[in-house]
């Protein structure tokens, strides 16, 4: 059954209607040619579902960002400092795909640099002169002391670097 | 092979049914008693499944090109041969998930999952402490269904949660949400809980239909919420149905434009009791909808031949009745979730929980009420029956009693 979307309300009308059903705004009639119909056909509202059972499970799903990445990988916090750890396909269904699919990707701007030790990650505390760069900048003690950013909350911690005294 | 999104997104209208997703109770023996468990878990079945029985069946699902399996219970943990039926599942290319309470999941438990290749786990979280171990009547349940969260996302699994929304648990849909986001889920499940099983017991527990108009836009709105925190809400299969609210409700992708399809069960939804009763989903009424036991038939014979499974495939208009018949989304909607219709009147095709329907009513300044008139007579799968009272939108609601949700229309066994 073909169905127009209102563009008020977002609410489904089955055609033929001149009238959105929910919220009575007029609708849109479609003119469109054979081929956009055609079209319409296969993407529009979809044929597609997500199957999902009372008494299972809601299923997993690939997102585009944060800690689930596509074809099953994911950002884990190993070391539970609140920063996430490079992409890994350790727990995805088809792990042949996943590390196909992570191969390409750029590392995340938010890398824990070191996701088994919970001192390091993006924007903890690094005095120079301890050879460690702690918060994962690329360097030991900060590499633009100006562009610290002020102090904050952040996942249960502060993780801005005070700017060093005067 | 494709990823795990595809593998559950299926083109309902183009492809031929076949059992892509799979729920198997490999167990009625639970840890809990639940108040509002439909197949009134807790004691084991008489003549379960062994673990040898069971491994024949992940040989059989997967001939038939099944690609996800949510083992549920009871608990499925308790199911001796759980972990070796976990392995054969990996082992055969289907997905294994495991739908829990949590009570029983261990740090050790939780790392054999993972070394067994569970793909994910699901905990049952029905609301905020007082409210959860209210209804699954155990003081305690709510800490130990967190820690297992806490325990499975430890040992490196993708964790996922569920509730069934009911009036004792809606008021906590939002602030369990932010329960559940900090503790790392990456989906959640929000299904209505419908009069099967305990519930049906219980009926003052049941959301009413009208209550829909508040409780439909509020999970859209989470939905957003969660889209936008990295988590997938899945509005389970009794839930939603033409509202405004519909694409939102149903779409995993912000850009995408899916609504309800009418029921799969039997189509690409297949449940399987412990016994090795086949159903055309795991929630289907037991006695109106075995198609057939493994112990007597392969799989493949009664997925194909069982009219009790086909039911979805070839349903029609002329199958509904009452609102659903005239309602303007009846071909597509085909009175939306099965069971729930039949554990409402004893028979699907007309369905009162309904978004759509529910503000139909209102605009003309009503609503339906669901009075029992039948009780449930006390086994797994079970149902009533109601009748359907049409009354002003403003009529009184009696507020819920505590004391009485326990056994209201069913008289205690002598």
């Amino acid at each position: 059954m073909a169905m127009l979307t209102c563009a008020r309300c977002d609410g489904l009308t089955p055609q033929p209607a001149r009238a959105c059903l929910h919220c009575d705004a007029p609708l849109a009639q479609p003119r469109r040619s054979r081929l956009a119909r055609r079209l319409s056909i296969l993407l529009g509202p979809a044929g597609t579902i997500l199957l999902a059972a009372c008494y299972g499970g809601p299923g997993m799903y690939g997102h585009e960002s944060g800690k689930n990445g596509p074809n099953g990988a994911q950002r884990l916090d190993e070391d539970h400092d609140g920063a996430l750890g490079p992409w890994t396909c350790a727990h995805a269904f088809d792990a042949a795909r996943c590390e196909e699919a992570i191969r390409g990707m750029a590392p995340p701007n938010d890398l824990d640099c070191d996701d088994h030790d919970p001192a390091r990650y993006p924007g903890a505390p690094d005095p120079a002169g301890d050879g460690i760069d702690q918060n994962c900048d690329g360097v030991d003690g900060l590499r633009d002391p100006a562009a610290a950013a002020p102090p904050g909350p952040g996942n249960g911690r502060t993780y801005a670097t005070p700017p060093p005294s005067p | 092979m494709t990823d795990s999104r595809d593998r559950r997104r299926l083109n309902v209208v183009e492809e031929r049914p076949f059992p892509a997703y799979v729920v198997w109770e490999l167990t009625l023996r639970c840890d809990h008693a639940c108040t509002h468990c439909g197949s009134r878990a807790g004691v084991a079945r008489d003549d379960e499944l062994a673990t040898g029985e069971a491994l024949a069946v992940v040989d059989q699902l997967a001939a038939l090109g099944t690609r996800e399996v949510v083992l549920i219970g009871g608990e499925a943990y308790l199911h001796e041969g759980f972990l070796e039926i976990v392995r054969a599942l990996r082992a055969r290319g289907i997905a294994p998930a495991l739908t829990t309470g949590g009570r029983g999941i261990t740090e050790d438990l939780a790392g054999e999952l993972v070394r067994a290749g569970l793909a994910y786990a699901s905990v049952s979280v029905d609301g905020l402490e007082p409210t959860h171990d209210r209804m699954r009547h155990l003081r305690g349940s709510w800490r130990g269904a967190m820690t297992a969260l806490d325990r499975l996302r430890a040992a490196g699994l993708p964790t996922a949660s569920n509730i069934n929304l009911n009036r004792l648990n809606h008021k906590d849909l939002e602030p369990l949400y932010d329960e559940l986001r900090a503790r790392g889920i990456a989906s959640w499940q929000v299904q209505l809980t419908a009069p099967l099983g305990r519930a049906a017991d219980r009926p003052e527990l049941l959301l009413q239909p009208w209550d829909l108009l508040e409780v439909v836009p509020r999970v859209a709105a989470l939905k957003q919420r969660a889209r936008a925190d990295g988590i997938t809400l899945t509005p389970g299969n009794n839930l939603g149905y033409f509202g405004p609210e519909e694409q939102k409700l149903r779409s995993v992708a912000a850009s995408d434009r899916d609504h309800w399809q009418g029921c799969q069960a039997g189509r690409f939804v297949m449940g399987i009791e412990s016994d090795g009763a086949v159903k055309g989903c795991p929630s289907l009424q037991t006695a109106a909808y075995v198609g057939g036991n493994l112990r007597e038939r392969p799989l493949d014979a009664i997925w194909h031949h069982a009219p009790e499974l086909a039911f979805a495939r070839r349903r029609t208009i002329d199958d509904l009745w009452g609102f659903c018949r005239t309602c303007p989304f009846a071909r597509t909607c085909m009175a939306g979730c099965s069971f729930t219709a039949h554990s409402v009147f004893g028979r699907p095709g007309n369905n009162p929980y309904c978004h759509f329907r529910a503000r139909s009513f209102a605009k003309q300044g009503l609503r339906e009420r669901l009075v029992p008139a039948a009780a449930a007579p006390g086994a797994p799968f079970d149902h009533g029956t109601f009748d359907v009272v049409i009354e002003p939108l403003d009529a009184p609601d009696p507020e819920l009693a505590a004391e009485r949700l326990v056994q209201i229309t069913r008289p205690p066994r002598a």
